[in-house]
């Protein structure tokens, strides 16, 4: 494949060990860029499903923000791009093309699709296991390109948990789908569960008037990706084991429990990452070692970057150390990347802790965790974080992290401090693009 | 940036190849289709690749980690100690196919010039080569000793790439004859040093004492030599173990030291880089260490690298045992 974008892996750690030391960190960057000779028409084969909520809750404002924004999302596909778009109800429902495929876009299907769009109308319920199932179908015949799905929603899942844990089992690993909200009927930890299964994002759409440029602009992302079906590999010495793998930028995500070993690499774990355009993340890497004697150095955990298919492909690789010393100096020291993300992961925990304690009517818990998500704001510079904690508690000193909860929050601000709170600051100057 | 012919990622490190290349430019991962010699595993007997066994995980010792020479009259042993990275030491040993004699120098490289190692090396190397060939045509040790400096000194030089990134080294020698006197117990010995590395007798007589040979050219030694400090006093300053002496490209006048002394008591001489001596200063507690280093040298390199090891290992250890009066060793090799 010519137009696989070139990737490149970084590790940040401080791979000294004292003697009796068995735990191994390291902050993993991936960055992928494409080259210059790649431009949008000659990108690997794209499918897009756009899923609208249609249910009788989005009557009125929204439902028109929704039409809109679906046509500027229709506007930013490239042509020959695979697409459809679907209304969400108690059913899934095909909107465009009308039966159950996806269509291709041309100058001619993109105006029928807008068309079909204009027509859609707020009524019944929502059920997005079945919305999910229907991209899943629609996907199913193009299973080599990159396949990214919207799913706007303004409620809540009204069907037993089961069927849609059963629905995003099936889709898992298929697509990839990013969740919008709008308004304050729905619920984070929901769609949180739905774009973390499927490798997507969620976020708040607070103003309906702002979907629009939203999904302009996830769309054109999407048309950025490069290269679907990423793994992130991780062999471990035989006598070690993975403690964990998260993605730790731009967001928080835990992919521990999403390790699969393939048959053809022994000793190794793969992870898997989605799609990739030109972009960056980080991962925090734990892996426990046995202890070591003064000098021996292991290779603790060897990260390769993997593409699926017939052919397996490697993109990077790098080396994550350790090494025994009875040197303190060395060992003690933390890495300042390892640091840092370790503080946003704590940070992340501690916004969402402090919600639900809030939630709950345990006070105490709040104004604590929140307290201390302010305090790890503040100190690693996470100033978007700050403000969105200013909407939540009244800030008496950031720096210790004492506050006092508000008396009256708006449910909206609460929302939006949780959708965001997965989101990290990056360490020093920002790499490649943040979403 | 991209390479126009680069054609495929190296399995190795992912970096581009070129066609036609019979080994990767980024990890020496080889690409021509020929099978490299398996490599086994130091510690688990499992397939070493890239350096990294691949069910265990553990780095390979370097070359270079750990070396053992066992000379017919002579052995030493260079280890790279507990704390560095590299083995900066160096050492060389290498005895007369012909008559009992045998020539040894230990080099130290300094850590902080780049290449040091290199420099440790050639000088070592240049030391006994010329310590050899020097000594037999005139058997004088004094002189033999002050060409093999200056052969050394020349060849840590010549590995400097410009005067501000030249390469360093202590050097200490010692060449050992059976006197051809009288006394079939007499041993002439020369050493010759520059910088920190030493020279000890170690006396297996109990009448005789064992003592240093060497001086060190540190700052504090000189500030004590030029009655500028008392020995306390020296000894206390933060740049006491500063050397004001060493081998390299920027040493701007070598100043050799060399004595002659002659040996007519058992016992065994002992040259050996500070990564030794730190834990052992004294004669008397390098003597104590390892009784009877005069019976096995090979056995006593061993056991000084192994206290050195074992009390910390800070730095690089080397250390060649002598023994007095000379004898073909077990373990020597007779043409070395």
């Amino acid at each position: 494949m010519t137009d696989t974008p070139s990737f490149s892996i970084n590790v940040d750690q401080n791979q000294y060990l004292p003697l009796d030391g068995t735990e191994v960190h390291a902050i993993v960057s991936v960055t992928s860029s494409k080259g210059s000779s790649l431009t949008a028409g000659t990108a690997a084969e794209a499918a897009e499903v756009i899923i609208v909520d249609t249910s009788g809750s989005m009557m009125g404002n929204e439902i028109v923000a929704a039409r809109r924004a679906a046509r500027s999302a229709i506007d930013t596909l490239r042509d020959g791009v695979k697409f459809a778009i679907v209304a969400g109800t108690d059913r899934a429902t095909m909107v465009y093309p009308r039966t159950t495929e996806l269509a291709t876009v041309t100058a001619a299907t993109r105006q029928e699709a807008k068309d079909a769009v204009g027509q859609l109308d707020a009524y019944g319920g929502t059920a997005m296991g079945e919305w999910l199932n229907l991209a899943a179908t629609l996907f199913q015949p193009v299973p080599d390109a990159i396949k990214h799905a919207i799913l706007l929603t303004d409620g809540q899942n009204n069907e037993p948990a089961s069927v849609l844990n059963q629905a995003l089992e099936r889709c898992s690993g298929l697509f990839v789908c990013d969740c919008r909200g709008v308004g304050v009927g729905w619920n984070v930890e929901e769609l949180r569960k739905i774009s973390s299964a499927l490798l997507g994002e969620v976020e708040m759409i607070a103003d309906p008037q702002d979907m629009e440029e939203d999904f302009r602009k996830l769309t054109s992302k999407a048309m950025g990706k490069a290269v679907a079906d990423v793994a992130l590999r991780l062999w471990t010495p035989q006598t070690a084991s993975v403690q964990y793998v998260k993605q730790v930028a731009p967001t928080v995500e835990d992919l521990t429990e999403r390790r699969s070993e393939p048959a053809s690499a022994p000793q190794a774990g793969d992870y898997p990452t989605g799609s990739w355009g030109d972009e960056s993340r980080d991962y925090h890497i734990c892996i426990s070692v046995p202890p070591g004697t003064p000098g021996r150095e292991m290779r603790a955990g060897w990260v390769r970057l993997v593409v699926a298919g017939a052919e397996e492909q490697v993109l990077a690789s790098g080396n994550i150390l350790a090494e025994w010393t009875e040197d303190e100096e060395r060992s003690t020291r933390i890495h300042p990347s390892v640091a840092h993300y370790t503080g946003q992961e704590e940070l992340s925990n501690a916004i969402q802790e402090g919600l639900r304690a809030r939630k709950a009517g345990d006070l105490e818990t709040a104004t604590h965790r929140l307290g201390r998500a302010v305090e790890l704001a503040h100190s690693s510079g996470h100033e978007d974080m700050t403000t969105r904690l200013g909407g939540v508690v009244d800030v008496v000193d950031a720096a210790s992290g004492t506050v006092r909860l508000k008396q009256q929050v708006s449910e909206q601000e609460e929302m939006m401090l949780d959708t965001a709170s997965v989101r990290t600051a990056r360490i020093g100057p920002a790499r490649g693009t943040s979403a | 940036m991209s390479s126009t012919n680069a054609t495929e990622l190296c399995p190795g490190c992912s970096e581009p190849t070129h066609t036609g290349d019979a080994f990767c430019e980024g990890c020496g991962h080889r690409l021509d289709g020929e099978v490299a010699p398996e490599v086994q595993c130091a510690w688990c007997s499992e397939v070493v690749v890239d350096g990294y066994c691949v069910a265990c995980g553990l780095a390979q010792p370097k070359e270079g980690d750990h070396i053992e020479i066992a000379s017919r009259y002579a052995a030493g042993v260079c280890d790279i100690g507990r704390r560095y990275r590299t083995n900066q030491d160096s050492l060389s040993v290498r005895s007369a196919p012909d008559r009992p004699l045998v020539a040894a120098v230990v080099c130290d490289g300094v850590s902080s010039s780049p290449k040091s190692e290199v420099a440790a090396q050639a000088a070592a190397t240049a030391g006994t080569e010329t310590l050899l060939a020097e000594f037999p045509s005139d058997a004088d040790g004094h002189r033999a000793t002050s060409a093999a400096l200056s052969a050394a000194a020349r060849a840590a030089a010549e590995i400097a790439d410009s005067p501000n990134q030249a390469p360093a080294c202590t050097y200490v020698s010692a060449v050992v004859a059976a006197d051809n006197g009288t006394d079939p117990t007499a041993h002439a010995i020369t050493v010759g040093w520059v910088g920190d590395s030493r020279a000890y007798w170690v006396s297996a007589d109990p009448s005789t004492p064992s003592t240093v040979l060497t001086r060190d050219d540190t700052w504090a030694e000189y500030m004590v030599a030029q009655g500028a400090l008392s020995e306390e006093e020296a000894h206390a300053a933060p740049s006491s173990g500063a050397l004001v002496g060493w081998l390299g490209a920027d040493a701007e006048e070598i100043n050799g030291h060399v004595t002659t002394v002659t040996a007519r008591a058992p016992g065994a001489l002992v040259l050996c880089s500070d990564g030794l001596w730190n834990y052992l200063p004294e004669a008397e507690q390098l003597a104590a260490a390892v009784p009877d280093a005069a019976d096995d040298p090979l056995s006593a390199a061993r056991a000084y690298t192994r206290i050195a090891n074992e009390a910390g290992g800070r730095d690089n250890i080397s250390v060649v045992v002598i023994p007095i009066p000379l004898r073909p060793t077990l373990q020597g090799d007779p043409t070395r």
